[in-house]
């Protein structure tokens, strides 16, 4: 699964370890849903989709 | 699995995926040569001291892997992890456990064929308590040898942000 978490984060000015403190997770779980390592959990999804004041689907699209 | 939790330092030190994977393999690999060294060599002080040297290498290798970052993945509590880190545990043990069920497969079977054939195979306490010490430190490393060969170091952010 792709996303524009990077892009997202970088606009906002956040390091990673910022985004992680303010979602509750590790700076590497962080760097792992960015490049695409690993896709989080639904309430994961949902709680950086309130953050960043989007829907889900702005932030994590399928790759077909 | 053992994880020490440092009160500065809670989240675990961090090392790289090389760095790791050295001390893993010098861990796993200098016990049993120092306990082969000691059976297996002339009972003459200077060997007896070179096989007493090599498991101790292997038991500080094992302490410094003990509080690291990659060994808290597989040792600390899962209520402390989030949960990116208790994906990697899953990993982890889903190749450990194969791993160590072949290791004692394959110790169960040299001991039943050793002990037919007459070759060696642990006759008293101190051989035992090798042995066990052994198995203890095999079962310890193991989720984290084979999460430090299943990550690259983009993976952990080796190569992204620093810390």
């Amino acid at each position: 699964m792709n996303n524009r978490l990077r892009v997202l984060r970088a606009e906002r000015g956040w390091s990673q370890a910022e985004l992680g403190g303010q979602l509750g997770v590790s700076r590497q779980a962080v760097n792992a849903i960015e490049t695409g390592k690993y896709d989080p959990s639904l309430p994961l999804a949902f709680k950086l989709a309130r953050l960043f004041g989007l829907a889900i689907e702005d932030i994590f699209h399928d790759d077909q | 699995m053992i994880f020490y939790r440092s009160l500065n330092n809670p989240a675990g030190t961090r090392r790289s995926l090389r760095a790791i994977r050295r001390l893993v393999i010098a861990a796993l690999v200098a016990y049993p040569l120092g306990c082969l060294v000691r059976l297996v060599g002339p009972d003459t002080l200077p060997v007896q001291l070179i096989g007493l040297g090599l498991i101790v290498t292997s038991l500080v290798c094992a302490a410094l892997l003990a509080g690291t970052q990659l060994n808290r993945v597989t040792a600390e509590q899962a209520t402390m992890l989030d949960e990116y880190d208790r994906s990697l545990r899953h990993r982890a043990m889903a190749t450990a456990y194969p791993l160590l069920s072949g290791l004692l497969v394959l110790g169960i079977m040299y001991l039943g064929i050793a002990s037919n054939l007459d070759w060696w195979h642990p006759g008293n306490w101190d051989q035992w308590n090798a042995v066990f010490w052994g198995a203890f430190l095999t079962c310890s490393l193991l989720p984290t040898a084979a999460l430090a060969w299943q990550l690259d170091p983009a993976e952990v952010g080796d190569e992204g942000e620093p810390a």
